[in-house]
């Protein structure tokens, strides 16, 4: 049963890289196992919103609470709160020197101590949910594109998350192999995993969405379900937006 | 799916057979094929011939294989009999004599463990690392004796290929880890005063020749130590090899940290490893495993490196090889003496850069 306390909640949260603010006085809050899609076009400030969740940026002004916590810049708290958020990026970054099956167990056996065998299990399991427990020998070299970010979502997973994070997790890839990911992250919805996803596949919105945010340079502009946003935009810059997006 | 696979590869077929070309057809056509190239042919041929079948007559044909001077009277080849009487003293300087035998089953316990460590089973066990420790130490006693009905031999007496190896070894064994730790303070913008304390020291040996560092070394290092103790002299011109070998490996981390992508370290962070372990399991294994070539090269430098510890008054390789030439009863066969060091200097390196070239495409293969 979700309980009332927001998962994340931003208050009053502004962001500057240098003199240029990337993030306007953003008031956000999201609740446990919600699902929550960011689009916006290109420098809008969204992939940043959601790198400050787990402090890979840093915010200047405003408070950010995670799961009732604030973010400080203790290290020990950075800690804490990046192995409980699960992070999937766009060049899913995994590990070249390490198998598909160790860069998901290094999670669980470094941050969690939990002994090898148990990580072994837990990681097999995990590219199994995935769709490629084949792949558990090979080198991220060796994999293609979507077998890559699958095993990225599994390694994320492996720290049983509260929350995931998803940016742009198939911008890199190829049309064919966009499906099986997005499959992926469908089944993960379906489970009840709290998910912040920044994408431009407006389907996969539509589909698996609490609530979608139209970001534009660094403000929420506006924020709705699905059906409401798609029919009835209400802001001319959302507007704009989804005509250059939907009809191509 | 499959079907549209396989339906992708019914119009392909394997590529024509390549034609093998006899030697005498890529000859002609290679080396013959202009009038210009005819000459350049003939001209290389002829210089090849003069000076590999000089080489071959002086080296081997007229040259004296023996252990006394005698026979080397008036001969027009190499007299290797300098060779045949001084190779203990190549290896092992002017070890006594009777000991020489700790010294030769030192070197081949080393060479047990490098050939059975370059087995891939053997390569993965846990023990590996304790029993080269254990070599190690057991190699030092060995050698330096004292204890266990072992006659003492101080270091003054080591000499030869001994302390060549030993030497290089050593530095870059102690001086590689602390590299990386230069390294990794160098680049840590939390910590100042680390930061600077890193790059004071690097910078500082680096721009320091090593001729320098070993005479600034074994003049200066005994005055931080009480005064009256005698500080080995190997010992210097040891610390000054680990000092020379951290700050270079210090600049060689730092270039291979820099070459990892930011994503990596965000990865890393973004599974809640802290610094220590990020730079461990993530960033190190795949800095250090590029930067591989250039520390096995860095070991050859070392090697040839030694041979300035003659100006500290050390016997290394090559000073085993003028004490050979200075003995008055091989007067005049400086030739031979040192032309066999470099063959032996050319072997080690040769080896050496070979077996990395070998590890470098291993390791290309699973870490890409």
């Amino acid at each position: 049963m979700p309980d009332a306390r927001p998962m994340i909640e931003f208050r009053n949260v502004s962001k500057w890289f240098g003199n240029f603010q990337v993030l306007v006085d953003i008031n956000l809050k999201i609740a446990c196992q919600e699902r929550v899609v960011i689009c916006g076009p290109s420098g809008s400030g969204k992939s940043t919103l959601i790198r400050t969740i787990n402090r890979l940026e840093e915010h200047q002004a405003g408070k950010i609470f995670v799961d009732g916590e604030e973010l400080t810049s203790d290290i020990k708290q950075e800690e804490r709160i990046r192995a409980d958020v699960g992070m999937v990026f766009q060049q899913f970054n995994l590990f070249p020197h390490m198998t598909a099956r160790d860069n998901i167990m290094l999670g669980p056996t470094w941050v969690r101590q939990i002994p090898k065998a148990q990580a072994r299990r837990i990681a097999d399991e995990l590219l199994a949910r995935v769709g490629i427990p084949e792949q558990a020998d090979k080198y991220p070299a060796q994999l293609s594109g979507g077998q890559q970010q699958r095993v990225a979502i599994a390694r994320a997973l492996a720290m049983r998350p509260k929350i995931m994070l998803f940016d742009e997790p198939t911008s890199a890839l190829d049309p064919e192999m966009i499906k099986e990911v997005l499959d992926v992250m469908r089944e993960l919805a379906g489970a009840g995993m709290t998910m912040i996803v920044v994408t431009h596949e407006m389907g996969f919105a539509r589909e698996v969405a609490d609530r979608i945010i139209f970001m534009d340079a660094g403000e929420i502009v506006e924020q709705n379900p699905p059906s409401e946003f798609f029919q009835n935009p209400r802001e001319s810059r959302t507007k704009l937006f989804l005509s250059q997006i939907l009809h191509h | 799916m499959r079907a549209a696979v396989e339906m992708a590869q019914v119009g392909r077929r394997p590529p024509p057979a390549r034609i093998r070309w006899g030697p005498v057809r890529w000859m002609a056509a290679n080396l013959f094929n202009s009038w210009l190239n005819v000459l350049l042919t003939l001209l290389a041929a002829w210089i090849a011939w003069k000076t590999l079948s000089g080489l071959f007559m002086w080296g081997i044909w007229n040259a004296v294989f023996g252990t006394t001077p005698e026979p080397c009277r008036g001969i027009s080849g190499a007299c290797w009999s300098v060779v045949g009487d001084y190779w203990r003293v190549f290896l092992s300087g002017r070890y006594p004599e009777e000991e020489r035998w700790r010294v030769y089953t030192a070197f081949l316990m080393i060479l047990i463990m490098l050939t059975t460590s370059a087995v891939g089973t053997v390569r993965r066990t846990r023990w590996l690392p304790a029993l080269w420790l254990m070599t190690v130490a057991l190699v030092f006693t060995l050698v330096r004796g004292g204890v266990f009905g072992l006659r003492g031999v101080s270091t003054q007496y080591w000499g030869g290929l001994l302390i060549t190896f030993g030497l290089s070894s050593v530095g870059l064994a102690v001086g590689m880890p602390v590299g990386v730790l230069l390294a990794l303070g160098r680049t840590s913008n939390r910590m100042p005063v680390i930061k600077t304390v890193c790059v004071g020291f690097i910078e500082l040996v680096r721009s320091v020749p090593f001729i320098m560092l070993l005479i600034m070394s074994s003049i200066m290092l005994p005055m931080f130590f009480p005064r009256g103790w005698d500080m080995d002299h190997l010992l210097r011109a040891q610390i000054a090899t680990i000092m020379s070998a951290a700050a270079n490996s210090a600049e060689i981390t730092r270039g291979g940290l820099a070459a990892i992508g930011r994503g990596q370290l965000e990865a890393a962070k973004a599974i809640g490893l802290n610094y220590w372990k990020m730079m461990g399991l993530v960033v190190l294994p795949q800095a250090l495993r590029h930067m591989l070539p250039v520390f096995v090269s860095m070991f050859i430098i070392f090697v040839k490196d030694t041979s300035l510890v003659v100006v500290v008054g050390l016997f290394d390789l090559l000073g085993a090889a003028r004490l050979a030439v200075g003995n008055p009863k091989w007067m005049g066969k400086d030739i031979e003496s040192f032309v066999f060091v470099g063959l032996v200097y050319f072997t080690i390196c040769f080896a050496v850069s070979r077996m990395s070239r070998r590890l470098e495409a291993k390791y290309r293969v699973a870490a890409h």
